[in-house]
Formats: structure tokens, sequence, C-alpha cells
């Protein structure tokens, strides 16, 4: 993978289509190094390679928990917005999605439920899910309530000096007689939409996290071209994006189902079993 | 005793409870219900804390009053109670209720009005808010349940305090889940504070030492749609 001093620019679209025909054509796999090519030949053995066009989605249990991995090659802000927009969808079809992670050239989605099977039966189509329309009110819902648009305003409200930064190291004193800024948020959303702080985080969140216009081009260029491997373990090409996870998390109806969890915990306690 | 709500003929998830013997029910959205006594309580609604902060010159939205009386409003258009108990700290400074602006004391009348209201004093509010109906009490004695503001360390079965602003931790698959709840152990209990400002303390901190039968400790976590009940060794901070 390319990767430069830095490493957070995205990729450009010409080096993301030359990446993408590189893996699809195992001629060109010989003039990577040795390590690289075994890589991608075990991934073509235990899963596919897709083909320069298409885009490969890799599902597989780990743990107790359920993964899903694409491979778009779009860039970490693409990948970061699709992440958001579809487990949107996915908490709707009731997969329970946990978090995601993006980097550079995959996305991989974790969940309670087994979304191969989903994907499988017909109940949620892979086809559906990455539809184009997620683009549209999908879009404007998540930004309306996004966690990670909180996490912006927050950065917005302490340049503001609305909210102070805690350091590490700086205790909570007795009972919080600060405000959080989630708060704030959610009362400025509720009562004053056009406020000038939200507006700042919209621009800020449009500009630094989102990359929309490369992420339509993406679904609109795999329409009809998704390629679904439902595997028994993580693949080769899955191992980079898997190291990067702990990083994003869903908040919704996963919460609710590990409290309803621990509540069932206690009532076998109760009754002995 | 909610030991094993089951038991009692209490469904899981009902957010039924027992107080001292009094049935009451724990609303998701963080009120106390008794229905036998048509009674719904709540607690640290901190009216006007935006506003109070914006007097010590911290700009914050000043919303927050709105925001807290529309969830009120929810709560007593389901329960229908007949007596409102304000367990203090309702408004968040002495002059908060002098300062609320008219739409929002035009809201809380009519929240008030055809009902019994009791404003319990707290250490934010120590004195009747200004200009509004309504009972002002240091301590309220109803049955076998005391209603006062702060919890008292070895207060007497049936206290029914808040102040703390309760919450719980879970940790469940890896993941922490952080939630305002109601803190009891059948005998007394704290409630969750009610305002859209507030935040919450964890009922592991050493605030709460001493005011539990810890052995017999739930916490009623707040849910989207209901409680969830925790027993204190499942907790962390």
């Amino acid at each position: 993978m390319p990767v430069y001093a830095g490493g957070k620019f995205p990729l450009s679209t010409y080096l993301a289509a030359e990446v993408r025909s590189m893996l699809a054509d195992s001629e060109r796999w010989r003039k990577l190094p040795e390590q690289v090519a075994d890589w991608l030949a075990i991934q073509s053995e235990k899963s596919v390679l897709p083909k320069a066009g298409d885009l490969l989605v890799e599902t597989f249990p780990r743990g107790n928990r359920h993964y899903m991995v694409a491979y778009p090659f779009e860039g970490r802000l693409a990948h970061q917005t699709l992440g958001m927009l579809l487990t949107r969808r996915l908490e709707r079809a009731g997969a329970h999605p946990l978090g995601f992670v993006a980097t550079d050239y995959a996305l991989a989605i974790w969940a309670h439920s087994d979304m191969g099977a989903l994907f499988r039966s017909g109940e949620l189509p892979l086809s559906a899910l990455f539809d184009e329309d997620m683009l549209g009110d999908d879009l404007d819902a998540w930004l309306a309530e996004s966690w990670l648009l909180k996490r912006t305003f927050r950065a917005c409200a302490v340049i503001a000096g609305l909210i102070e930064k805690r350091h590490p190291g700086q205790e909570k004193t007795g009972r919080q007689v600060t405000v959080s800024a989630d708060l704030i948020y959610d009362v400025l959303r509720t009562h004053d939409p056009d406020h000038i702080l939200l507006r700042a985080t919209r621009a800020d969140a449009a500009a630094g996290l989102l990359d929309v216009s490369r992420l339509a081009d993406m679904l609109s260029r795999i329409r009809g071209r998704i390629m679904h491997k439902d595997l028994d373990r993580i693949s080769p090409l899955a191992v980079p994006v898997m190291l990067e996870i702990g990083k994003e998390r869903v908040k919704g109806d996963a919460d609710e189902m590990l409290l309803s969890e621990v509540e069932e915990d206690l009532v076998h306690e109760a009754m002995g079993d | 005793m909610n030991v094993a709500p089951e038991r009692h003929g209490f469904t899981r998830g009902s957010g039924m409870i027992a107080i001292a013997g009094e049935v009451a029910l724990c609303d998701p959205r963080g009120a106390l219900f008794f229905p036998d006594m048509r009674l719904l309580v709540v607690s640290d609604l901190h009216l006007e804390k935006g506003s109070a902060f914006a007097r010590r010159g911290r700009l914050l939205p000043p919303y927050d009053t709105g925001a807290t009386l529309d969830l009120l409003d929810t709560v007593i258009a389901d329960h229908r109670p007949a007596t409102v108990i304000s367990l203090g700290d309702s408004f968040h400074d002495g002059f908060g209720a002098e300062r609320m602006p008219s739409i929002y004391r035009d809201r809380l009348l009519s929240l008030m009005a055809g009902r019994e209201w009791i404003w319990v004093a707290g250490n934010h509010d120590p004195d009747a808010p200004a200009d509004l109906p309504g009972v002002v009490a240091g301590e309220l004695a109803l049955g076998d349940l005391r209603f006062r503001h702060e919890p008292l360390a070895g207060a007497e079965p049936g206290e029914i305090a808040g102040h703390l602003h309760p919450g719980a931790v879970v940790v469940q698959r890896g993941r922490a889940v952080r939630r305002r709840c109601f803190a009891t152990d059948g005998e007394r209990l704290v409630m969750p504070a009610f305002g859209a400002y507030t935040g919450s303390l964890n009922v592991l901190d050493k605030a709460y030492q001493g005011l539990f039968r810890w052995e017999r400790f739930f916490a009623h976590m707040l849910g989207t749609n209901r409680v969830y009940t925790v027993a204190h060794h499942r907790l962390r901070r």
C-alpha cells in the first residue's frame, strides 16, 4: 500500500484506481516485494481478489462478534463517511452494529448480529445496503444527530471558550457541575439550529470528515458490481484494517442490548441457574 | 424488596419496584411514580441552569429550561398525577424562578394547574421559588416515606432523596455503557437528576458510602424505553 509521511492524506483517485488494477492483475504482483505478492496469493486462495471495478465485501465471525470488511480503496475520509452511513442502515436492519474503522483502502464494521447471513438470505441485499440513496436522507439525518458531529462541536465549543478541555490527570471534582458539550449540542440543535457554532461545526465536518463527492462517485461505480464473500475466518486482506479496530464506536440499540444482557445475568443469578 | 422482581409478580423491564413496602414505577425518563397515591416525584430539575451560568459569564445556550419542561410535560401527561413532588434543586439558584422567562413560567404553571405541587427545598434553592404556587417544604413525610433533598447517612427506611445525581456504568462484551439511574436497596432510594443540563455521579463514588445495604443494592438504569435493573456487583467505576 502506498504510504506517505504523515499518512493522513487520502489516496488520490488516480492512485486508488492504479492500486485496484494492480490487485486485480496477478501478472503485476511480480513487481511487488515477495512478501506482498505472497500475501495477495494467499488472499486469492482463502477468499478472492476483486476485479478492478468491483467492490469486495467479506463477512466473517471473530470472537463473539461479526465483521464486515469492504475494500473500496477510496481514501480514509470517504470510508469514514461510508462507515457512518452503513452503520445507520445496519442499525435500522436490526444488525446491531457496534462500531467501525476506516483506513485508506478498507472499511471494517462489527456487529452483534451475523451480517453475512442477512446478506445471504436476501433480508438485507448488499445492493440495497450500498445504494446511492444513502447520500440523501440518511446523510442529512446522520448529520443531524451524529456523535461524530458532536465531537467536532466539542472542538468548536472549546475554541469559542464555551467549555474547557479536561487534561489527563485532572480529576473531576465532586458532582459534575460542568456542562457536557453533548448536552449543549442537543439543546442548540433543538432550539437554535442555525447557531454560529453549529454552522462552524457543519463546515468543519464537511471539510474534514466527509469527502461526500468521492463517496458518491464510488457508489455509482460499484452499482451491480459488489462481490460478497462469506468466510469462516478473517482473510489476509482484512488483517491490516482489523489491527486498527477499537477506534470508533456506534451509539444505538446495541447499548440497550448490552444493558439487557447484564440484566438477564441478574435474573439467572436470582433464579439460581 | 426488589431482589427478584419476578417473585413478587413484577415483570422484568416494567420498572416496578418496592420502597419500604410502597410500590413505585421507575419511569425511564427519570421520574418515580407511586400509582396508589397518584404521586409523581422528580428531582434536581435545575431549571434556569443555563442562565445561572450566563450570569457568571459562562454563556451556555439558555434553552435547558424548555427542554426540561418538555420532558416533564410528557411524564405528567402519561401518569396524570394528583400530586407532584419536586425533590429539591428545582431551580439552579435562588433567583431562577424570578429569572425564568414568561413563556416557561406559563408552561410550568399549566403543568401545575389542577394538581398539588410540593417544592422540597434543595441546596441550590433553599427558599420558596418566587411567585410560583405550590407548597414549600424542607422535608415531607407521606406514610412510611420520607422525602428530602439530601440523603442522610443512616436515615430511616423509606427515604426518597435526590441531590447526588446517580449514574451507573456496566461493562459488557468489552464495552462500557453509562446511564443515569435510580439507586436503591429496597429501603431507600436516590433519584436520578431530571434536568436537561445535569450530569451524573457514579453510584460507586464515595459520596454514596453509608447510604445503602450494598448486598441488596440495585441500579435501575435509564434506557430509551425502559429501565434496566443491575445488581451492585455488576457495576463499574
